[in-house]
């Protein structure tokens, strides 16, 4: 019995049968915990729906967590909330161990943070172009007490983003030369 | 007639399923959500999708025997046949690139490999070589490994090695970087392996709280390898200024020296277990689809 005698009601079903899955596949998409990819598809269609601001505050809140670090003399309680991979976080409770040079404590103070370039490579990788300009100054270790000048430092850094579990962390952070292809102002 | 209706159904979203995965896969790729090839079903809906394709087959062929009809049976078979062939190919399949330096041995560990794809089943590939010779610089080049004490050349052509295939990428030159402090003594000497020719290149050590930034400088005069370097921690700048081959440099108690350079080759792997199997399935799926379209349209003009 071919299709062709078949009624037209039954032919509409027949047709939703094939429209239905295909609706329905972004849907199953999110449903099974693959949302990024396809808010990364509609991000094309839509660039208003991107993740430039949520990747900008993970970068913010990175270094402001980094100063906080610093500031309390390493003290590393704070650390699980870094929105930093494992291996960064570790990276830093390193370095923060070894703050105490020559009975000194590094204090750190963010001047300004300008977002250079924000690139989303795919739905779970982005990379961030910053230039970073910070204050230093070293203290006593013990009494707290200031020692020498506040200094002050600035520097082109890129930032390796990576989506997981929903979240924007950094993967990476390495210095950049201005004279870098690519990197533009006031993006 | 309702019975018609749900017989056809199964088979029918089926097909549907089976087109819709199709056209999401080529649209995530298309746009770079997804790197093309087997990384698609990395994606847990795609897998999902692709489980519903398989139960649809499964109760299309019960259908299919209960009605002998002898087509539909043929095309579900050859349909089971391609999507278990697929998942095999998927789960053992693995990409892989790696950097070895003249005179060292490849060893099968996911630390030996930079980047890449693997299967969920699949082994890091199982060769034993080792690197001895690399020759030119660039990507024209080829590398030369010892296997059991047999010389075999690697060019840009994909070579079988054990089960598994391999292929040159490129070659560079890489430093012999070594870090040491008054106190403590050597920290750190490894052939630090990044392509200098590429400009500046940033690196770092897992065992020191500092980041290297090193370039290579045209010659001047009799100073032919000639590195501009930069040693960072933190935020800040510790060191910049040039560095011969050979040179002591001082940062905040620290000693570090470009001691040596060593050719170093970059080669992919690759193995595609189940491959020739897959392609077979696949031709003999599309023969199965093509016999149930000529049989549709014969039955249609009857």
């Amino acid at each position: 019995m071919p299709e062709a005698v078949l009624p037209r009601a039954t032919l509409k079903t027949y047709l939703l049968a094939f429209l239905a899955p295909l609706v329905l596949f972004p849907l199953v998409g999110v449903a099974c915990g693959d949302a990024a990819y396809y808010r990364f598809l509609l991000a094309k269609a839509v660039p208003s729906l991107d993740e430039s601001e949520r990747i900008k505050a993970a970068v913010t809140e990175f270094n402001n967590r980094f100063m906080d670090i610093y500031a309390s003399q390493g003290d590393k309680r704070g650390i699980g909330a870094v929105p930093a991979t494992v291996g960064v976080r570790h990276s830093l409770v390193k370095d923060s161990g070894a703050l105490w040079m020559g009975g000194r404590v590094l204090v750190y103070d963010i001047a300004s943070l300008d977002f250079r370039s924000v690139q989303q490579d795919g739905p779970l990788s982005a990379t961030v172009l910053v230039k970073e300009e910070w204050n230093y100054q070293y203290k006593d270790g013990k009494t707290y007490k200031e020692v020498g000048q506040v200094h002050g430092t600035g520097s082109l850094m890129r930032y390796r983003m990576v989506r997981q579990g929903g979240a924007w962390l950094v993967q990476k952070c390495e210095p950049v030369r201005e004279a870098v292809k690519g990197v533009k102002k006031g993006v | 007639m309702s019975s018609l209706f749900s017989k056809k159904l199964v088979p029918l979203v089926t097909l549907g399923l089976t087109l819709s995965l199709l056209f999401w896969s080529l649209v995530l790729t298309a746009t770079g959500a997804v790197k093309p090839g087997w990384p698609v079903l990395d994606l847990t809906s795609v897998r999902f999708i692709a489980l519903l394709i398989a139960l649809g087959l499964l109760a299309s062929l019960v259908m299919s025997l209960l009605e002998r009809s002898r087509s539909q049976l043929c095309l579900c078979l050859a349909g089971l046949f391609l999507l278990l062939t697929a998942t095999y190919a998927y789960l053992f399949q693995f990409e892989g690139m790696l950097s070895l330096a003249e005179g060292e041995s490849y060893e099968p560990f996911p630390s030996s490999f930079s980047s890449g794809h693997k299967g969920a089943l699949a082994p890091f590939p199982q060769a034993s070589f080792t690197l001895t010779r690399v020759e030119p610089d660039g990507k024209t080049g080829r590398a030369v490994i010892v296997q059991k004490g047999v010389g075999t050349e690697i060019d840009g052509n994909w070579r079988e090695i054990g089960s598994s295939e391999i292929r040159f990428k490129g070659a560079a030159l890489a430093p012999l970087v070594v870090v040491s402090s008054l106190e403590k003594g050597e920290l750190e000497r490894s052939f630090v392996k990044v392509d200098l020719t590429h400009g500046e290149q940033v690196f770092e050590f897992d065992t020191l709280p500092y980041q290297f930034l090193l370039r290579q400088e045209k010659p001047k005069g009799e100073d032919k390898d000639l590195f501009h370097l930069e040693v960072r921690r933190g935020k800040l700048s510790l060191f910049e200024g040039d560095a011969r081959l050979g040179q002591k440099v001082s940062v905040q108690g620290i000693e570090v020296v470009i001691e040596n350079q060593r050719k170093f080759a970059l080669l992919e792997f690759r193995t595609r277990r189940g491959l020739v199997v897959l392609q077979a399935a696949a031709a003999l799926f599309l023969a199965a689809a093509l016999v149930a379209l000529v049989k549709i349209k014969g039955v249609k003009q009857g």
